[in-house]
């Protein structure tokens, strides 16, 4: 378990371009560097850990993809980034979270001001909610660039209108004094995005951002982000359990499972070659464009109550391989071959 | 970039058109449009009050007491033979000048409570529970309470009217927020980077503005009737100031033989609170989105 090393990310690098790993050039200091974070949020029943000892990175200009079912803690890890947990459930009760070489979990809440929609900006699910409905488009765009730039009402609205024009909304100068309520979900969620892009954040975060759209708006969307994520040279950290956009968007691929990682890697090399029978079983559930298929397989059971985990690995109940050292002993991120990653009793699997 | 495809929305002139369609609902509802010219007339008659009547309010004719309605006092004179005409106009301009008053006072401190406890959680149970032993005391007690400690007079009838008025304002105005603080352009705000003010203000607070300002208006009527009991127990303005509360009390030992003298402020209240009554009704379903035709 050692994620904070920078190599194995520089390595994924060299191994995408079939150099050697030792021949990488030095390694840039990632954008955001999450080490042995733990989150954990109080229910009735207790408090209950939803993110246990999760490690990553994400560097300028490339996209982490993070991936699992529902519940298994994606949503919780970016809120923690932001240090938006629902308050005053939710808490952050070890790991550090380094962006641009501050440790976030450190900054009080009015220090995360300046951080949040700054330096770091997410994207949610639902762009039919995510803004204020009384007011005009342009006006919340101003508030949220002014909320970090002082500038005058002229050079904002002029920022604001190429804003609008970068996320590709036609006639944005007719667009910026609209209400939220008369642009479509892909529309809106474009807003959004020129929102979160407006003080050009280094890091984005996106929780699923085109689940609530439609499949060719979610196309133009995920376009979009490439396109930002390069001209600004971004770090895009995107949640999603939509393995079609990993394989669209992602360089590197994290797996979770009940707020665990259960594996990590290039992207290519997780989806030619999983190594975790959780990866292999979503992977399965997938249809494809190139065979005919029968049923698709599905992964038996449900996702754990994370108030009683299982004992061992959290998926041995639902574990086809499952063997009894895994009932037993939970096991660790091992490397499996270079920067991939696996926590598996069994990796490597053939 | 594909977004050439993307399918323009049809532009609508949304806010020309919201405002039109408020302006044509009220249209519709002929009762509310005819107590709002009603109320325009009693407000204008109100401020223009010195202008409209020949007669001062406060001076006292020995020789003219207790008549009835005549062609020289349309409403007739009191038992000190002031002109009732003016007394009223007089006594509408004291009630609907103090009743807005503590309504204001007491509308906004009761939101800015009941926001804050909505916003702040953890503020929540203290700054309610509060509002709850407000809540606790009757209006008429809080006005004896205040008469007691600076002795009658309007300004302690306008704070009794406040007080009393704080603890429903919270509770709505905290309902309203609660409902707006879980919807997620709370958190993009914060994500965005904004303070607790920034969002206090242009998020929870115009969000919840249309029903704070419904049930402030669905209150003005309560709130007049309240102070008018007041000053009726003597806890107003002290007798020759031309309350309308005051004159009931006083005219009621005349009931028998002059009752015009009790009955003319009585009418007087009794059209201000049926107005403000059926406009506060009219404007909840104006603004309530759900009733859309």
């Amino acid at each position: 378990m050692n994620m904070v090393d920078p190599k194995p990310t520089a390595a994924i690098m060299a191994a995408e371009s079939a150099a050697m790993a030792s021949e990488a050039a030095p390694a840039e200091e990632p954008l955001l560097r999450v080490n042995r974070l733990r989150t954990s949020i109080a229910t009735e029943r207790g408090r209950m850990t939803v993110v246990n000892d999760v490690s990553f990175e994400v560097r300028a200009g490339r996209t982490l993809c993070i991936v699992g079912e529902s519940g298994c803690g994606k949503s919780i890890t970016s809120l923690s980034v932001m240090r938006l947990l629902p308050k005053p459930q939710g808490r952050i009760d070890a790991g550090n979270i380094t962006l641009l070489g501050r440790d976030l979990t450190t900054l009080t809440e009015h220090q995360m001001h300046a951080v949040r929609g700054h330096e770091v900006s997410i994207v949610f699910q639902e762009p039919m909610t995510a803004l204020n409905p009384v007011y005009t488009i342009g006006d919340q765009i101003t508030e949220a660039l002014l909320a970090h730039e002082r500038c005058g009402r002229h050079e904002a609205r002029s920022r604001v209108i190429a804003a609008l024009r970068e996320v590709g909304i036609p006639d944005p100068e007719r667009r910026i004094d609209t209400f939220p309520h008369e642009l479509s979900g892909g529309m809106r969620q474009r807003v959004v995005i020129a929102m979160a892009l407006i003080c050009r954040p280094k890091l984005l975060i996106a929780d699923e951002p085109t689940t609530a759209l439609d499949v060719t708006v979610q196309a133009q969307i995920l376009e979009l982000f490439r396109q930002l994520r390069d001209s600004h040279r971004m770090g895009l950290m995107l949640i999603t359990h939509d393995l079609g956009v990993v394989a669209e968007m992602a360089d590197d691929v994290m797996v979770m499972y009940a707020g665990r990682v259960v594996e990590s890697g290039p992207v290519a090399s997780i989806f030619n070659n999983p190594q975790h029978p959780y990866t292999i079983g979503l992977l399965g559930s997938l249809p494809k464009i190139t065979e005919r298929q029968g049923r698709l397989s599905i992964i038996p059971g449900t996702v754990p109550n994370l108030m009683a985990p299982p004992s061992g690995c959290c998926f041995h109940p639902r574990c086809p391989l499952s063997t009894e050292r895994c009932v037993a002993d939970a096991p660790p991120l091992a490397v499996v071959r270079g920067p991939h990653r696996s926590a598996c009793w069994l990796a490597p699997l053939d | 970039m594909t977004d050439q495809n993307v399918a323009l929305p049809a532009l609508v002139p949304a806010d020309a058109s919201r405002g039109r369609q408020l302006l044509r609902r009220l249209l519709r509802d002929k009762i509310a449009l005819f107590m709002l010219v009603l109320l325009v007339v009693i407000v204008l008659a109100a401020v223009f009050a010195p202008f409209l009547t020949p007669f001062d309010p406060y001076r006292t004719s020995l020789r003219s007491r207790n008549m009835p309605p005549d062609l020289v006092h349309w409403l007739g004179t009191d038992e000190q033979g002031r002109d009732l005409v003016a007394r009223v106009l007089f006594g509408i301009r004291l009630t609907l000048a103090s009743g807005f008053t503590s309504l204001f006072l007491g509308g906004f401190t009761g939101t800015i409570i009941g926001v804050t406890a909505a916003y702040y959680k953890r503020a929540d149970n203290l700054l309610m529970r509060a509002m709850d032993v407000l809540l606790s005391f009757p209006a008429i007690l809080l006005g004896l309470a205040i008469a007691g400690i600076w002795g009658p007079g309007t300004w302690g009838i306008i704070f009794a009217l406040a007080i009393s008025t704080i603890p429903p304002v919270a509770r709505v105005a905290r309902a309203a927020a609660l409902g707006v603080v879980n919807q997620d352009y709370l958190v993009a705000a914060r994500a965005l980077g904004l303070g607790d003010f920034a969002i206090l203000h242009r998020y929870v607070l115009r969000n919840c503005a249309t029903s704070v300002l419904v049930y402030v208006t669905l209150r003005f009527g309560q709130v007049i009737l309240l102070g008018a009991s007041l000053s009726f127990l003597g806890l107003g303005a002290p007798p020759p100031s031309a309350e309308l509360g005051t004159m009931v009390s006083q005219g009621r030992s005349l009931l028998f033989t002059a009752p015009h003298v009790a009955l003319v402020p009585c009418f007087a209240l009794f059209l201000i609170v049926l107005v403000l009554n059926v406009l506060g009704d009219a404007a909840r379903d104006i603004f309530d989105p759900k009733v859309q035709q």
